[in-house]
């Protein structure tokens, strides 16, 4: 079949001998590593409902936090302490300065920095988000500028909880739901003969060269905001093209396909096993080099894998502010086993990528992970103290190993007089995601809402 | 932002290249003349409609794609883009769409001797062309693809480079937007009509959710689109296809923001009857009652508010009070009387479902509905310094007397004054749709009232029945409808020149007759909203 035809092979005909690599040695460790230095990458992962600060929160100082307290949140991390920044304090201020509370905002702010903007009829922001402004900055050497992952969907498409990833014009970028699928996208093409790929890299040159041609010819004809549509087109095509002659994939094992057992996504009980496939295949993908870029967001309906068959939104996070015992201890510690197993799949995320050498080191140290919410004490609602997490190494780029106080103090909403007034000491995510942008060599000088400028102090 | 790149966009190309006429745009148009020149990508459904209508039988791969987001509640809007993973869907499909063509329309890239193989390929060209762009192919886009046929044919034969051709076609440009710009030699600023083949799209799709066929094709090239009478008689000719009433009834779902419906889930220890078969249940009632006011009453809104009857199988028919069934079809459906507190589309147990929540009902989720959906108001979000958690659920009380107590902060009490009346009201129907008199003990109180905006209670009404009847004959949701059909069919909301559309069908025959959302889609198709376009400033 000629769609089954060889990556691998196109690349060996283009670049002759020379590539025939000791695969041996690639086997084990990242296709990158050949660089001169090792490329930083970026993963985003969402989940919801917030958290309860007393077991959220590190005790101790800045060097000497601990997280392994009874009942921590975060104690699933404990072995990768020393890859975490733990950020708390950090507050969607151009949510609640605009007007906005609640569990809305936060997936559209997460990596935008945006306000909701509701001209649409729907609640979306008015600008890209991060992962897409550092996979256009820094995905173009690899073969996919940035993937959008989603364990699990709860709801319809449009629902808030499935997109935190949106291009320049504001519009969702549509996630992957199917770990097979994403396999088949990544490692599909790998495999065939190079005689099968010789005819078909030339057909497939001419092809990309129309469809080129022709989206901009009709790019053209139209006004800046239509043309940003064909933008996008443009540049997806242009990730095909370049994934023909790209030598990212070149020595990479094609990993195992997933088992088909989890086919039926909407199977809630598959949900773990969909999630951990997904992690895998991040991992397999950064290992080839074929994307630097990841966004996830892993959802919380009910988790009976782990005893939890409430509605966690409903039946938990909204009555975490139960006053009576003993159903307020039940009430928050369910919401811990909640919150401890999302930090479980992040700690087995870093447990991939710091399994894959590169370098002196591994992948998981030339990595940035960035842990995010939508709100910050469940009880409240408000989004203000976000639970926010730096994990993996980020290439020296930040200092890890640390918990940041950034407003130290009590409920930084408790005096406030609402809506439209500046909340005084508050410090606006904006700026992390600055410093984010910043790493990869972004540059800018604030992100999304261009009231909030400058970076986050103290990351590095 | 600082973040947005600069685009330095193709206008600046165009004013180069179009300086013939207009310099400085002194015979500019306002923008309220019309709605911009703009392109719409297809949707899954239209992909599927328009991959069949170029290989002459149906095909499905596009099930697979990314899904539509919706904007306005409308899955069918302008703001569709082809991202990458888009794109490596669309490329993967036009594979296999290009290798099925290859086989099935090998009649018409044949090469009968005496004829040159160029010549052949051109033809086969214009004949797929035509019908993958829905108008004739230009001269320039000919030559590109005929360059394209020979690199195909390179090493191999004619069907090799139809297959390529083809392999383009179903992922070009061309074929993923329909376009309404007017034709190229139209001047920046200006208010241009729409090319006939544009129009022929736009009615084509929006009527049946697919491509142009041979008839519509015909009347583009004849140049009598134009004509709103032309354009009316098409419109009806399509009403009739069972497109066209799949299409009325992706509406209707959308409209009622009920397509979220078959992934709706319940606490099964508070309604042990929800299971995934009752929710497929509740599924099948919807569509055929629906397809049932599309099919018999021309989607007339009035019927769908106000039948005292549905179509459901044995599930719901027992469930709504054990229901005797007249004319079960094949699959199982039947025709039921409704009881009297059962009325139309609104107490269907889907539609209360859906305005509910996990484990109760939700006053403010159905009174937000019939604002917003039903009646187009505007329901601001909560301020941002209250906090917006329902109350917990509890034993002892009613949901009414759970969300009663909160409009009682004056930071909600603006806007809750006229949503808890309309939820109110629908109490006597539980999360999962059961009409019900007592909740925890107590007695349901469903007495409610419809606000108007300016703060007096127009309509008291008991019980989610009343309240549909009221509506079924309100001014409000009559000029709301038509307002609803123009955001779904054009895709955007609405715009300063579709004042006299909306007038029109406000006050012609969707007005007259029964709320017919056909007529309403009639008087779309005759209007100046419908053919016009402005065209860009720069």
């Amino acid at each position: 079949m000629p769609r089954d035809i060889s990556r691998r092979s196109i690349l060996k005909l283009l670049s002759g001998t020379a590539m025939a690599a000791p695969f041996a040695h690639l086997l084990t460790s990242s296709v990158a590593e050949a660089a001169d230095a090792a490329p930083l990458r970026f993963i985003a992962l969402f989940t919801p409902h917030g958290v309860l600060p007393e077991y959220w929160t590190p005790k101790g100082g800045e060097q000497d936090f601990n997280i392994d307290f009874e009942n921590s949140v975060l104690q699933p991390l404990q072995r990768h302490r020393s890859k975490l920044l733990v950020l708390d304090g950090l507050d969607y201020r151009v949510l609640y300065e605009h007007g906005r509370t609640g569990h809305e905002g936060g997936p559209v702010t997460f990596l935008t920095g945006s306000q909701v903007v509701v001209d649409s009829g729907d609640e979306l922001p008015s600008g890209a988000s991060l992962d897409q402004v550092i996979g256009n900055a820094v995905g173009g050497v690899t073969q996919f500028r940035s993937l959008q992952l989603h364990a699990f969907e709860q709801f319809g498409a449009q629902h808030v909880y499935n997109s935190i990833s949106f291009t320049e014009n504001g519009s969702r970028v549509p996630f992957e739901l199917n770990p097979a699928n994403v396999y088949k996208r990544l490692f599909g093409s790998m495999g065939g003969s190079s005689a099968e790929a010789q005819a078909i890299l030339l057909k497939r040159k001419s092809l990309m060269d129309y469809l080129i041609k022709d989206a901009t010819r009709l790019k053209k004809r139209l006004a800046a905001t239509e043309g940003q549509k064909l933008d996008t087109h443009l540049a997806a095509l242009r990730d095909i093209e370049r994934r023909l002659t790209n030598t990212g994939a070149l020595g990479c094992v094609k990993p195992e396909e997933p088992s088909d057992g989890l086919s039926d996504l909407g199977d809630l009980g598959n949900m773990p096993g969909l999630t951990q496939l997904h992690l895998d295949l991040i991992a397999r993908a950064f290992a080839c080099d074929l994307t630097r870029v990841v966004t996830m967001t892993i959802p919380g309906p009910s988790m009976p894998w782990i005893g939890i068959d409430e509605d966690i939104h409903n039946d938990i996070a909204h009555r975490t502010d139960t006053q009576t015992e003993p159903d307020r201890t039940a009430i928050r510690l369910k919401m811990v086993k909640v919150q401890q197993w999302y930090a479980e799949q992040v700690a087995s995320l870093m447990d991939s990528l710091a399994a894959i050498p590169e370098g002196s080191g591994t992948v998981l140290d030339n990595t940035v992970i960035l842990w995010g919410n939508e709100l910050g004490d469940a009880a409240g609602h408000m989004n203000v103290s976000i639970p926010t997490v730096l994990a993996g190494g980020a290439g020296g780029k930040f200092r890890m190993g640390r918990y940041l106080r950034l407003r130290p103090g009590k409920d930084p909403l408790g005096s406030w007089p609402g809506p439209g007034s500046p909340l005084p000491g508050a410090v606006e995510h904006n700026k992390l995601l600055t410093s984010i942008a910043q790493a990869f060599g972004v540059n800018v000088d604030r992100f999304g809402h261009p009231d909030y400028t400058g970076t986050l102090s103290g990351l590095t | 932002m600082p973040l947005r790149r600069f685009v330095l966009s193709s206008a600046l190309v165009l004013s180069a290249s179009a300086c013939t006429g207009n310099i400085g745009g002194a015979d500019e148009t306002p923008e309220s003349a019309a709605a911009p020149a703009r392109v719409r990508r297809l949707t899954r459904e239209e992909f599927n409609k328009s991959a069949s209508a170029v290989l002459g039988s149906s095909v499905d791969v596009a099930q697979g794609f990314a899904a539509e987001d919706t904007i306005l509640g409308f899955s069918t809007h302008e703001r569709l883009q082809v991202t990458s993973l888009l794109a490596d869907q669309i490329d993967t499909a036009a594979l296999t769409l290009a290798e099925e063509g290859r086989s099935q329309l090998s009649d018409l890239y044949a090469c009968p001797s005496g004829k040159s193989q160029d010549d052949c390929a051109k033809a086969f060209i214009q004949k797929v062309g035509q019908r993958a762009f829905r108008r004739p192919v230009t001269p320039e886009e000919e030559a590109d693809l005929l360059a394209l046929f020979n690199a195909g044919k390179q090493g191999g034969t004619m069907s090799t480079g139809a297959e390529l051709v083809l392999q383009a076609l179903f992922s070009s440009a061309s074929f993923l937007y329909r376009t309404e710009l007017g034709p190229t030699t139209a001047r920046k600023g200006q208010v241009v009509e729409l090319t006939p083949y544009e129009v022929a799209s736009e009615l084509s799709f929006m009527v049946t959710g697919g491509p142009p066929d041979d008839t519509l094709l015909a009347a583009a090239q004849a140049g009598t689109l134009t004509s709103p009478d032309e354009r009316e008689k098409q419109a009806r000719r399509l009403l009739q296809t069972a497109d066209a009433r799949l299409k009325l009834r992706q509406f209707f779902i959308e409209w009622l923001g009920l397509n979220g419906l078959n992934k709706v889930n319940k606490n099964n220890q508070v309604y042990p009857d929800y299971s995934v078969d009752f929710r497929d249940s509740m599924v099948r009632e919807r569509n055929a009652f629906i397809d049932s006011v599309v099919k018999d009453h021309a989607g007339s809104v009035q019927e769908l508010l106000s039948a005292n009857y549905s179509y459901v199988d044995e599930t719901l028919a027992n469930y709504y009070g054990g229901l005797s069934r007249t004319n079960v079809d094949d699959e199982g459906m039947g025709r039921v009387t409704l009881p009297p507190e059962r009325l139309g589309i609104l107490t269907q147990a889907g539609v209360m479902s859906t305005y509910a929540h996990f484990d109760s009902s939700s006053p403010i989720k159905r009174g937000k509905f019939v604002l917003t959906r039903l009646l187009c108001r505007t329901v601001p979000p909560p301020p941002a310094n209250v906090s917006t958690i329902p109350p917990a659920v509890s034993e002892d009380s009613t949901t009414r007397q759970r969300f009663a107590a909160h409009t009682s902060n004056p930071a909600c009490a603006g806007c809750h004054k006229t949503i808890d009346p309309m939820g109110f009201g629908m109490e006597d129907f539980d999360g999962l749709g059961q009409h019900r008199t007592e909740e925890n003990g107590h007695t349901v109180d469903a007495s409610g009232g419809v606000v108007a905006p300016d703060g007096t209670i127009t309509a008291p009404f008991t019980g989610g029945a009343q309240l549909a009847r009221y509506l079924s004959t309100n001014d409000e949701l009559a000029n709301c409808v038509p307002l609803q059909f123009v955001r779904y069919a054009m895709g955007r909301d609405e715009h300063a020149s579709d004042a006299a559309l909306l007038a029109a069908m406000r006050t012609g025959a969707y007005r007259t007759d029964q709320l017919k959302v056909t007529e309403a889609l009639v008087s779309l198709v005759r209007s100046a909203s419908f053919t016009q376009r402005r065209l860009p400033t720069r």
